[in-house]
Parts: C-alpha cells; sequence; structure tokens
C-alpha cells in the first residue's frame, strides 16, 4: 500500500525552478533512500512533503494516504507534522534548543496534542532507553550540550518519532556524526522503523548507507529522478550512466588499488 | 561547583569597577576647579577660616593618604556634605532616590512592553510593511533628542489636549504621606484612588519620554536576535513536530533571544537613570537627576560627585543582577560552556 505519493512535484524559489517534475512514492512501512549529490534537490524534494519553507512555492500533488498536502490548509499541515510525518535532520547540534531540556523537547509533540505531563514524560523516559540513551530518566531534565553527537541525534529521532508517526523522514541523519556513530544511529532508526512499521524516507548522499538500509532507491540529479529500483538491483545492475558513475566513485576494498575512482567531471561527461 | 564560581568571579568584578569608580571621583574632587576647603568654609570665609578648614579636611595630606581617607568615607556612606543644603550629600540622595527610581521603572516597563513586541513582530515579518514601520518609528524615538521630545508631548498632549498633567509629581495642593518615597506607592497606600491615578497620570509623560530613545534600541536587539532563533534548525523542527506559530514564537524563538535581551535591559536600566537628568528638569520632578542638574549650577562638588557615584552604584547592582538572571535562563552558562556575557547585536549604541 503506498503511503506517500508524490506527482508531478516542481519547487521554485522565485522565478528559480529547482525540483522539475518528480514522481516518488513510498509504500507503508518501506524504507525508500533518496540520494544524490549536493545540489540535487533531494533535500527540497522531502522537504515539501511538510510545507516548512515559506519561500518555496510547490505544484504538482504530494498525497499521504490520500490526503493532498499541496495547497493544504495551515491548520491541516499542522495536524500532519509530527503526529503523521515526523522529521529528522543533519545537525543534531542545531536542531535541539539550546535552553530547554531535552525531556521538555520530547515530551512536546505529545503535549501540544493534549497528553497529560506525566504519562509524556513517562512514554518520553521509556522511548529514550529504548533508542540507547543510559539512565534515561536521569538524563531526561539535562540540556542538549550535555549530549555528545550521537546522543543527540538519538533524542532529536525521539521528537520525532514520540507521537507515532507512519513516515519519518530523515535528511542526511549520519552525516555530521563521525564514522562510528553513524552505523550505531543508523541501525537504530531501522530497528526503531521496523518496531513501530514506520516508513522511512531517507535523504543520503552516501550509497554506502543506503546498502544495508533501504528497499529502494531513488537516485536524483539536477532536480529530476534518473533511477528508481530495488536496492540489490540498483547495486547489481545500475541502469543509468550516473548511477553508475555514482557507485563507481564509491570507495571499495575489493577493488584493484591502483585503479583510481571516477571523479564527478568523468560522471558529468558520461551521464551527458 | 561552577555556579559558585561565576557567582564570586561576578561580584570580584563588581568590586574592581567599583574601586575604578570611587578612584574616578576622586580624581573629579581632586582636579575640577573649585577649592573645597573654601566651599566648606563659606563663601565669606576669611583666609584663616579656608586654611583651618583645609587643615580639617586633610586637603594638605599626600595624595594617597587623602584618597585612602575618601575611600574609607566612602564605604562608610559619607559622600561628604552639600554646601547648598548643608546636610550629607547622602542623606539628600536618598531623599529623592526614590522618586527617580519610581520613574526609571515606569519607563523600563514601557520600553519592554512595547520594544519587545516591536522586535517580534518585525523579526516575523522582516523585510514587510511592519518590519519597516517599526524601524521608522524606532528610529524617530532613538534619534529625537530627550529635551525637545519631553517639551513636544508637553506642548501637544498636555497644553493643547489636555491629557496630561503639565509638570510636577501631583496636582496643586496634593499631597502624600512619606512612607516610601515613591510617590505612586505612597499615593496607593494612602488609600485614595483620585490621588493615585494624580500621581499615575503625573508619571505617564515623563515616563514615555525617558524610554522613547530606548524602545528603539531593544527592539532592534530583539529583532536581530529574533531573527537568528527563527532561522536556527529547532525552530524548523518545533514546527516540524506540530508546534503553532505562538508557542514556536515565544517558547522557542524568544526563549533563545531573552539572553542578548537580558544584557542590554540591564545596561538601558543604567543609563536611564543618566538620563533622568533631562527628563526630571523638563518635567520639574524631584529626583537624582534634578539633583545633579541643581548641583553642577551652584558648583557644589560633593554633591555632584555623590550623584556620579550612586548612579554607578545603581549601574553595577543592576549588572550584577543581570549577570545572575542569565545564570538562570542560558543552561550553557551554568556549565561554564557558553562566554560569560554574550557579545551585545549590532543595535547597541
Amino acid at each position: 500500500m503506498t503511503l506517500l505519493e508524490i506527482r508531478d512535484l516542481k519547487v521554485s524559489y522565485g522565478e528559480r525552478e529547482v525540483v522539475h517534475g518528480v514522481n516518488l512514492s513510498v509504500g507503508a512501512g518501506c524504507r525508500t533512500a533518496l540520494v544524490g549529490e549536493s545540489g540535487s534537490g533531494k533535500s527540497v524534494t522531502a522537504r515539501a512533503v511538510l510545507q516548512l519553507d515559506v519561500a518555496a512555492s510547490l505544484s504538482g500533488s504530494v498525497s499521504l494516504k490520500g490526503q493532498e498536502l499541496v495547497g493544504a490548509k495551515a491548520s491541516e499541515l499542522r495536524s500532519v507534522r509530527g503526529s503523521r510525518v515526523g522529521l529528522v535532520f543533519q545537525d543534531p547540534l542545531t536542531s535541539l534548543n539550546p535552553v530547554m531540556t531535552i525531556g521538555w523537547q520530547i515530551m512536546q509533540p505529545l503535549v501540544i496534542r493534549g497528553v497529560k505531563k506525566k504519562e509524556a514524560r513517562e512514554r518520553g523516559i521509556a522511548l529514550l532507553a529504548r533508542l540507547g540513551v543510559k539512565d534515561a530518566s536521569r538524563r531526561f531534565d539535562d540540556y542538549p550540550h550535555q549530549f555528545s553527537g550521537g546522543m543527540r541525534q538519538r533524542v532529536v529521532i525521539a521528537i520525532a518519532v514520540i507521537a507515532e508517526p507512519e513516515l519519518l523522514i530523515a535528511d542526511e541523519p549520519t552525516t555530521a556524526l563521525d564514522v562510528r556513530v553513524q552505523a550505531q544511529v543508523l541501525d537504530l532508526l531501522h530497528e526503531v522503523a521496523v518496531e513501530r512499521g514506520m516508513a522511512v524516507l531517507l535523504i543520503t548522499h552516501d550509497l554506502g548507507v543506503v546498502a544495508g538500509f533501504a528497499d529502494d532507491v531513488v537516485v536524483m540529479r539536477h532536480g529530476r529522478i534518473v533511477e528508481t529500483a530495488p536496492v540489490a538491483q540498483l547495486f547489481a545492475d545500475p541502469q543509468h550512466p550516473y548511477t553508475k558513475g555514482l557507485l563507481g566513485a564509491v570507495p571499495r576494498l575489493d577493488r584493484d588499488p591502483a585503479q583510481r575512482l571516477v571523479s564527478v567531471e568523468e560522471i558529468e561527461a558520461v551521464a551527458g | 561547583m561552577n555556579v559558585a564560581r561565576y557567582v564570586a568571579r561576578r561580584l570580584l568584578l563588581s568590586g574592581v569597577v567599583f574601586f575604578g569608580l570611587v578612584v574616578l571621583a576622586f580624581v573629579l574632587v581632586t582636579v575640577l576647579p573649585g577649592d573645597p576647603a573654601r566651599a566648606a568654609a563659606g563663601r565669606n570665609a576669611t583666609a584663616a577660616q579656608v586654611a583651618e578648614a583645609r587643615e580639617r579636611l586633610g586637603l594638605d595630606d599626600p595624595v594617597l593618604v587623602q584618597f585612602w581617607h575618601y575611600l574609607t568615607n566612602v564605604l562608610q556612606g559619607d559622600l561628604g556634605n552639600s554646601v547648598f543644603t548643608h546636610r550629607a550629600v547622602l542623606a539628600d540622595i536618598a531623599d529623592v532616590l526614590p522618586s527617580s527610581l519610581e520613574l526609571v521603572a515606569a519607563a523600563m516597563l514601557i520600553n519592554i512592553v512595547i520594544g519587545v513586541p516591536l522586535g517580534v513582530l518585525a523579526a516575523y515579518r522582516r523585510g514587510r510593511t511592519l518590519d519597516v514601520m517599526a524601524r521608522i518609528v524606532a528610529l524617530l524615538g532613538a534619534t529625537m533628542p530627550v529635551f525637545w521630545l519631553g517639551l513636544l508631548l508637553q506642548l501637544v498632549l498636555s497644553s493643547r489636549l489636555g491629557l496630561f498633567p503639565l509638570y510636577g509629581q501631583l496636582g496643586f495642593g496634593e499631597r502624600v504621606p512619606d512612607i516610601t518615597g515613591v510617590i505612586t506607592i505612597d499615593a496607593l497606600l494612602s488609600g485614595d484612588p483620585a490621588l493615585f491615578s494624580s500621581a499615575l497620570a503625573h508619571l505617564i509623560l515623563p515616563a514615555l519620554t525617558l524610554a522613547a530613545s530606548f524602545i528603539a534600541v531593544i527592539a532592534r536587539t530583539v529583532r536581530s536576535s529574533m531573527i537568528t532563533s527563527l532561522d536556527a534548525d529547532y525552530v524548523t523542527l518545533a514546527r516540524a513536530t506540530g508546534a503553532g506559530e505562538l508557542r514556536v514564537v515565544v517558547r522557542h524563538a524568544l526563549r533563545n533571544a531573552l539572553v542578548p535581551m537580558s544584557t542590554i535591559l540591564g545596561m538601558q536600566l543604567g543609563w536611564m537613570l543618566g538620563v533622568t537628568v533631562l527628563v526630571e528638569s523638563t518635567f520639574s520632578r524631584q529626583g537624582i537627576g534634578a539633583y545633579m542638574v541643581d548641583a553642577v549650577l551652584q558648583n557644589d562638588l560633593y554633591a555632584v560627585i555623590g550623584s556620579i557615584l550612586v548612579i554607578g552604584v545603581v549601574f553595577i547592582v543592576t549588572n550584577l543582577v543581570v549577570d545572575l538572571v542569565q545564570l538562570w535562563i542560558n543552561p550553557r552558562l551554568r556549565d561554564g560552556l557558553a562566554p560569560a556575557r554574550p557579545a551585545a547585536p549590532e543595535a547597541v549604541r
């Protein structure tokens, strides 16, 4: 069953169109990776779902289980945000409010939906513990600066999933973390998504991240989608020259070390 | 303990600033024209009487000894005597200071009630009509000389329209019991509503005049720090959780903007006390500003310097209070991670 259906989505900033008619769908409970270089329009596409950027103007269709979001009223969008679609950003340092306790921020999505403080607190602590924060009940009233980067990103994930959304949009959730922590956070995201039957739209420029995580991969370039395929198929038999180029740019242990990686210029030349 | 160390550091710094203030005051006493011995002995004193006063005041002692005497006197609350009122300067100031604090408190209230929302709205609607309007209003308030604005308000609102009393602190023949020295509070305590509303009416115009130039500064400060907060990822993420705009603006953005805001408000409180010099004269109010103006005109050296010292002490105390408030509103400070005082944004004069 399709959860998120994006049809012919165009996004412009003023006169400049940056996403030119994208089609994309995410099935319920599926993990889809949206891949591309910086500036390919992948973040803009994903963020168009929640319409948090007031400067962007949208056309086309974004529907969540049949509910059309493009042109929806502010109140409709607000009821979608958090409770049906959660969001995780790249940098956990700037994603958390520095003057509020992490507990307050985790409880917020529940509190604004009328859940009692006491219950929200219990659920928040349980979730934080599930996400691997040790001593969750004691650390609940700490401030963001008292946490490390990886722990902060767990807090951000807790905020995004506490109201049990059907879809989580994770915009480069591990890019700002160091490599060891990256894998932990991705695994955790994977586990939580499976446990809750939550679909994930993972935005990344890192194909290495995609392989173990996603069911489907969507490759974007210059504001257009160039290839959509199940993850195994994409890695085994990439169709589009650009995808081949991208895969060639990933460093691998089993490749002849004397051979140079494919450069962006070479990808550009092949893909046209 | 980080907090204890921070507080100790602030207290120590306040002490250093106070010492600097006393040094400055002492230098002023020594170098300013006018002979304290002559002033103390009186206008018609003979040369012998002046010499006797000089001896009595210790003015023949070495400078360092004189400074030591001055410092110990100040620490004991002895700021010298006024040659005009023939009373201790501190007693004079204690009589007039409550009235100035009342004026400053009222102006600060107006400053916050108008300036902060103006800055928030300007940031929220940046680049739009409301932002431009707010900037123009703020600029007008900031660039208008205080005494001139005071006269203008008196002319239009009092003299022409009769909305407010022209000057003074109470109507003709009205009196309040001397309880706190703050006229509005004393009027309230007297239990006479008419008296209270009269005291309040007399307070509004001077407070508005005093606040005008400060509103612009706080509005610009709030605007620039609100723009930073509103653009921050945590604000976008708060929206992404479904939080309403009011919650996003107040609980997330404004809560963060409080840190630079409190720094500026603290400084403004001290400046305001200085600006009372202009406002109290314009509106014929009692207060430390008016007292200082009289003292200057009468060459009353100790009164002038005493007033400066007292204003300086109020400044030091408010800044100390701001430092402690920051400890409360900025959790990073408690762990010693943030700079002790965030750099003031561009709008500071």
